[in-house]
């Protein structure tokens, strides 16, 4: 369960971390969320590439169980965490459009 | 494919996303110094995957890689870290300056 423990960790951290580190509070608009559901289409692919081959094997006893597309369900939330994470701090630098 | 395997996916995964450089109003893999410092937050995610694998909580294919790897991680799996939140990012993009034009249009 310690790779579950780590997956919500690292989406609660990348929320924080957006709301109040870069102060961009992504999670608040639609424009993330539609971005986020498109890159979360082909995490899904990608994913289940490297772990359908597989690429990467898991020892089962660290993680909750359920796999979507062969990838433990853990591996959502860890790509949630990095990608929201990294286009937070990526909005905080942008001056090249004004904010909505 | 054998050892470029997973290469090959990283590419791939590169070139589907890529093309969105060229989309209006994206600028991106053209800024490179704000990219980079966009990417940092990948480091922390590099060391938990440094820390997993060495756990062996999870494991890397031999046939599957092409063989050099660093902390433990073959290449690919370090380059991950850059190609992954970069398609990420020109994605992100794309669905803002698209928004933008149509508000623009609109108003």
């Amino acid at each position: 369960m310690t790779y579950t423990i780590g997956a919500i960790v690292a989406i609660l951290a990348a929320v924080l971390f957006d709301a109040f580190v870069t102060r961009q509070r992504l999670t608040l608009r639609g424009r993330f969320w539609l971005a986020y559901a498109i890159i979360l289409f082909f995490q899904l692919i990608m994913n289940g590439f490297l772990t359908g081959l597989p690429i990467v094997s898991y020892d089962p006893a660290v993680h909750w169980g359920p796999r979507i597309v062969y990838a433990p369900i853990e591996d959502i939330g860890f790509g949630f965490g990095l990608v929201l994470s990294v286009l937070s701090l990526w909005s905080k630098t942008g001056t090249s459009r004004p904010k909505q | 494919m054998g050892e470029w395997t997973y290469l090959v996916i990283l590419l791939a995964t590169f070139a589907a996303a890529a093309w969105l450089e060229a989309w209006p109003g994206v600028r991106v893999l053209r800024n490179p110094r704000r990219l980079g410092v966009a990417l940092l937050p990948g480091i922390v995610f590099l060391l938990w995957d440094i820390v997993v694998a060495e756990r062996g909580w999870w494991s890397f294919s031999d046939d599957l890689t092409l063989g050099p790897q660093m902390w433990g991680l073959p290449l690919e799996e370090i380059a991950f870290f850059l190609v992954v939140p970069t398609c990420a990012i020109l994605g992100y993009e794309a669905v803002s300056a698209t928004l933008d034009r149509l508000r623009e249009r609109r108003s």
